[in-house]
């Protein structure tokens, strides 16, 4: 194999890392990468993409200079390897073509398009009811004609959902007043889920988890971003799995936050 | 050369004969595990319920969770034995089965999901899982004799024997409270006392000191005592006697999450230090709330949140206050036009059936609401010395029948208190001998237990006051 | 080794053009990505936007794991002495092999730099049967595939621990066998053989820092396409294959191990990284199946037996590929059936 062919593979290879590295840590400044990945391990992605940049470059350097070398083939002093035929070498040549492809196509992508979360049509594929929810406690109160609900302020689509799912005394949260956003999967008549995705490592493991709302007003569009202020009431539709849905006060039309997921 | 391979032949076999060995091994256990993994069907992996809400209160839920994702779950396909009314969803790996009322005590029930299958599986498991409801006890107050101090006793369903929990002179009134029992006492000349007593193991902590509370004048007479369910208040009627008479008589109420000063409900429905109470001829807390029913010296009928949060709701008028359909957020209330069940969120009112059999006497007593569509009705005739000879109705439906509970000629019906289940019934009794609490089957009237003593703590929910004690 | 310090002067220009390409291909596009919104749609179908979205959240997950793989091998192959290894090990050959299938614990090398680092052993002395059974741990009992296993699946739960005890288990087995075999030399290819038997120790390279840079090309030109081709991989299938078909497969205590073995050793990613992709059936497919794509995937795929036709004979490789994969199909089927 001449000097240069051989030296494709490890452009492709340091070319990539040194585009998914810079991409990475522009990420990290503009405040998106937790669109991808959890951000408890954004400090070792940074850290290590930080490292990456210059030990790419350095190989550039050294393969400019002619003394890379790669494990792909057998080293200079093992018996020469019978040199595959033409339709392996075709084969072989093709399936690295293929692999080069996608590898510039998705690092091109990554630098060229704007950063974007998952679509509520993942979110329908992968049935908003997800089996890994984790378990949440709640209170024991009732909402009265005329009283306060107890503070749960701090909970979110994913709080509520659990809680909904797990709880072994659905009446109590019967009145519960709740303030929640989310992105819209659109439900049958009148009703629709506010939904988030869940991540727990990176956007890949991305689970659905939502509410049913219901309302009396228009049901906003498929993928739009809502914040939903109202009360938890007992699903009118008895024959449905969610027991308790939210009745909406009020839908408001917001812009998608800074940070989409939950975690 | 034969010398040269013998040793040889025995070292080869060796390699061929591991090899062969872990290999056969590793596809035995394989087609172990694939034939017995398809046959096998979802596992069920973990339970989930509140042994002691589930007999306390409707709509509780048992969560029944698989070790993987199951086929949606049909209420066809779930069997709860003893039978009890119950709706199923499933979702994921979990299904959950609400039963619309509470359960009884202390049972086993038996809940199956039959032919639970994973999406596109052909295998089928029954997923069974065994509940046991909780137990109860009541607490009540034995009067000391012979100048004995005045017990306030614990009596369990299931054993006998009763615990004394708190020893006092001159106890009128007590009440639970999480892990607090607040006592009220009165002096020989009616001057009340109320203490605040921490439980340990349900009896008194005897390590921890007992709070004196600070009533709202020098002296007064207190009655009345409600708490919350959550134990975040409690509630009296106070008299100020510290002029020799009563005035300013009414609702306050002791805020256990702050300062434990009492504070009166002013006539907007707000705790108010200092100000003139709101008169009070008959309230209680709504189960499971910190809200108060309350209905005024003046017939009126007030909802008021003692956290003082959120403003007063009024709901009419009414001439009594029966008590609340099992511990749910229903009041039975009388008015001129008759006994009528208020959902308290949001104000409907639905009249109660009333057949024949169960006003067809010449005292109607009170109603104690089992659900929507039972209850029992203290009813009783005038006998010739003027006393009342007292009987227990209980309507079904638009079925009344009488309740076979056993009332000494001699003795008379104070109070009648369902369980919050609804499965028992405590009946109070008063004769000259002494006082009597038995606790009935509230279907049959068998007798499950007895204890002296007056005063249940399963009465604690029916609205007393001025007319009532 | 062939020196190259003597090369004519047009030679040395040509050889500036590629890499000068390759910067300012990446700095043109650096410039477009702080030139351009970073909020906005693009406009695409939702389709190809959210198959963008999780390939590049893999590779975004994968990147550190990558670099930090292969800066730590090439510390163990640059920098470490000759010897050390050595020093710590035991005599007799069976607690000798089980010490060996932990070295990757303590110079955690990628699974692409395993082979050399293998070949590198038997030319120290090292018994086949030893070099076999540092071959199929390492790649597994290695603190970073370990943590980001973790990372994946959690700590607790059962997937971590099988695939570690089951690495281990599988690498002393294989050694075990091997042992047994009369000449074990025969496993080996013949030239391969032969140097062995000269025994030339390794010569110390003579700029280390340059021949960390080199190495350091060398793996990321196998490894960053495997990486790439796999979270395509996986994003494709989260995104195209509807999620009934995924279920009906992956709850089929069966079929589900039968077809993350295929996909395992047909993707040949690093296994660093091969945790983050299982993680997109995580909860589709059953657990068992999801750790037999663990233990498979890093002893045996395309890759890798491309690498190891470099040393061993076609027929020692029928015989591990055998062991480890009936090895693996039965911890995922009585996984399946257990938890």
């Amino acid at each position: 194999m001449s000097s240069s062919e051989s030296r494709k593979p490890a452009y492709l290879g340091l070319g990539s890392v040194l585009a998914v590295a810079l991409c990475t840590l522009w990420l990290a400044v503009a405040g998106h990468l937790d669109l991808y990945i959890n951000p408890r391990y954004a400090v070792f992605t940074i850290v290590l993409a930080a490292v990456a940049v210059p030990a790419s470059i350095a190989g550039l350097v050294v393969v400019a200079r002619g003394a890379g070398h790669t494990h792909d083939h057998a080293g200079p002093d093992d018996a020469p390897v019978a040199r595959p035929g033409g339709s392996a070498r075709l084969v072989r040549a093709t399936l690295g073509g293929i692999a080069a492809a996608i590898t510039i196509g998705v690092t091109v992508a990554m630098l060229v398009l704007p950063p974007a979360t998952l679509s509520a049509r993942t979110a329908q594929q992968r049935s908003v009811d997800s089996a890994t929810l984790s378990n949440a406690t709640g209170s024991g109160t009732v909402s009265l004609l005329g009283s306060e609900s107890v503070d749960t302020s701090g909970y979110g689509v994913k709080d509520w959902a659990a809680l909904i799912r797990q709880t072994t005394d659905t009446s109590s949260l019967v009145g519960k007043r709740v303030t929640l956003t989310g992105f819209v999967v659109p439900g049958s008549d009148g009703s629709f889920t506010l939904t988030r995705f869940v991540i727990s490592c990176c956007a890949v493991d991305a689970q659905p988890v939502g509410l049913v709302v219901t309302t009396d007003g228009t049901v906003p569009a498929e993928n739009e971003w809502v914040t939903v202020t109202g009360a938890l009431a007992a699903n009118p539709d008895q024959s449905a799995d969610a027991r308790i849905v939210i009745k909406a006060a009020t839908v408001k039309r917001v812009d998608q936050p800074r940070d989409p997921y939950e975690y | 050369m034969s010398t040269e391979s013998e040793p040889r032949r025995p070292v080869a076999h060796r390699f061929r004969r591991r090899f062969t060995a872990v290999v056969l091994v590793l596809v035995v256990v394989a087609a172990l595990a694939a034939v017995v993994g398809s046959q096998q069907g979802p596992r069920l992996k973990s339970v989930s319920y509140d042994a002691s809400g589930i007999v306390s209160r409707p709509a509780q839920r048992v969560i029944i969770t698989a070790n993987q994702a199951l086929q949606k779950v049909s209420a066809d396909d779930v069997r709860v034995s003893p039978a009890a009314a119950h709706t199923v969803t499933s979702s994921g790996n979990t299904v959950a089965v609400e039963f619309a009322g509470p359960l009884a005590y202390d049972r086993s029930y038996t809940v199956t999901v039959a032919g639970a299958r994973a999406p596109g599986q052909r295998a089928t498991a029954d997923l069974r899982a065994t509940i046991r409801t909780g137990t109860t006890d009541v607490l009540a107050l034995v009067p000391g004799t012979d100048g004995a101090k005045d017990r306030i006793v614990r009596r369990s369903l299931d054993a006998s024997g009763a615990t004394t929990v708190y020893q006092g002179t001159g106890i009128t009134e007590y009440v639970r409270l999480s892990r607090f029992l607040v006592v009220l006492s009165d002096s020989d000349v009616g001057d009340s006392r109320i203490d605040v007593v921490t439980l340990r193991n349900g009896v008194e902590d005897p390590d921890a000191p007992v709070e004196h509370l600070t009533l709202p004048t020098s002296e007064g007479h207190a009655s009345a005592l409600h708490a919350a369910d959550d134990g975040a208040s409690f509630g009296f009627q106070y008299a100020d006697t510290s002029t020799g008479q009563s005035k300013d008589v009414g609702l306050y109420v002791v805020d256990m999450t702050g300062t434990h000063m009492p504070e009166a409900i002013a006539a907007d429905g707000k705790p108010t230090t200092g100000a003139v109470p709101m008169t009070v001829s008959q309230w209680a807390y709504v189960p499971r709330t910190e809200s108060a029913l309350v209905r005024t010296a003046t017939d009126e009928l007030f909802l008021v949140d003692m956290s003082g949060r959120a403003d007063l709701v009024r709901l009419g008028s009414a001439t009594y206050l029966h008590g609340f359909v099992g511990t749910g957020t229903t009041a039975v209330v009388e008015s001129g036009t008759g006994i009528e069940r208020v959902d308290l969120t949001d104000g409907k009112r639905t009249a109660i059936v009333a057949p024949a059999a169960s006003t067809d006497a010449q005292y109607l007593g009170r109603i104690a609401q089992l659900t929507d569509d039972t209850y029992l009705r203290t009813v009783g005739d005038v006998r010739g010395d003027g006393t009342i000879a007292s009987r227990i109705v209980r309507v079904d439906g638009s079925r009344a029948s009488r309740l076979p509970v056993t009332i000494p000629d001699d003795a008379s019906l104070t109070a009648v208190c369902p369980s919050p289940n609804g499965q028992f019934v405590a009946v109070a009794t008063k004769s000259p001998t002494g006082a009597l609490v038995s606790i009935v089957d509230a279907t049959s009237g068998a007798l499950e237990a007895s204890t002296v003593g007056e005063d249940v703590d399963w009465c604690g929910a029916l609205p007393s006051g001025d007319e009532v004690g | 080794m062939t020196t190259r310090t003597t090369t004519p002067p047009q030679q040395r220009a040509r050889t500036r053009t590629g890499p000068g390409l390759v910067l300012l291909a990446v700095v043109v596009l650096l410039g477009i990505r702080l030139a351009t919104p970073a909020v906005g749609t693009a406009g695409l179908p939702d389709v190809v936007q959210d198959f963008l979205t999780l390939a590049i959240s893999v590779v975004v997950e994968s990147l550190p794991f990558v670099v930090l793989g292969i800066v730590l091998s090439i510390v163990v192959e640059v920098w470490v002495p000759h010897g050390a290894l050595e020093r710590i090990l035991p005599s007799r050959p069976m607690p000798r092999r089980a010490v060996i299938s932990l070295i990757g614990m303590l110079f955690p090398v990628c699974e692409c730099g395993n082979v050399p680092l293998a070949r590198g052993l038997m030319l120290r002395g090292f018994t086949p049967a030893e070099a076999v059974t540092f071959l199929v741990a390492a790649p597994i009992l290695n603190p970073l595939v370990i943590v980001s296993t973790a990372q994946a699946f959690g700590w607790s739960g059962w997937i971590l621990p099988v695939r570690i005890v089951g690495g281990f288990v599988v690498a002393n087995l294989v050694g075990w066998i091997v042992a047994a075999h009369r000449r074990p030399a025969d496993l080996l290819l013949p030239a391969f053989e032969a140097r062995c038997r000269a025994a030339i120790g390794a010569a110390a390279p003579t700029n280390r820092w340059r021949e960390s840079a080199a190495q350091f090309g060398g793996e990321t030109a196998t490894m960053m396409p495997a990486l790439f081709v796999g979270a395509g991989l996986a994003a494709a299938i989260q995104v195209a294959v509807p999620r009934s078909t995924l279920v009906a497969i992956g709850s089929n205590p069966v079929l589900s191990v039968l077809a993350m073995m295929l996909l395992a050793m047909t993707v040949s990613l690093c296994s660093n990284v091969d945790a983050f992709f299982a993680l997109s059936f995580a909860s589709t497919f059953l657990p068992g199946s999801i750790t037999a794509f663990l233990i498979i995937g890093p002893i045996i795929d395309v890759k890798m037996i491309a690498l190891l036709r470099t040393t061993f004979r076609a027929r020692f490789l029928v015989l591990l590929a055998v062991v480890c994969v009936l090895f693996a199909l039965a911890v995922g089927l009585v996984m399946n059936v257990l938890v």
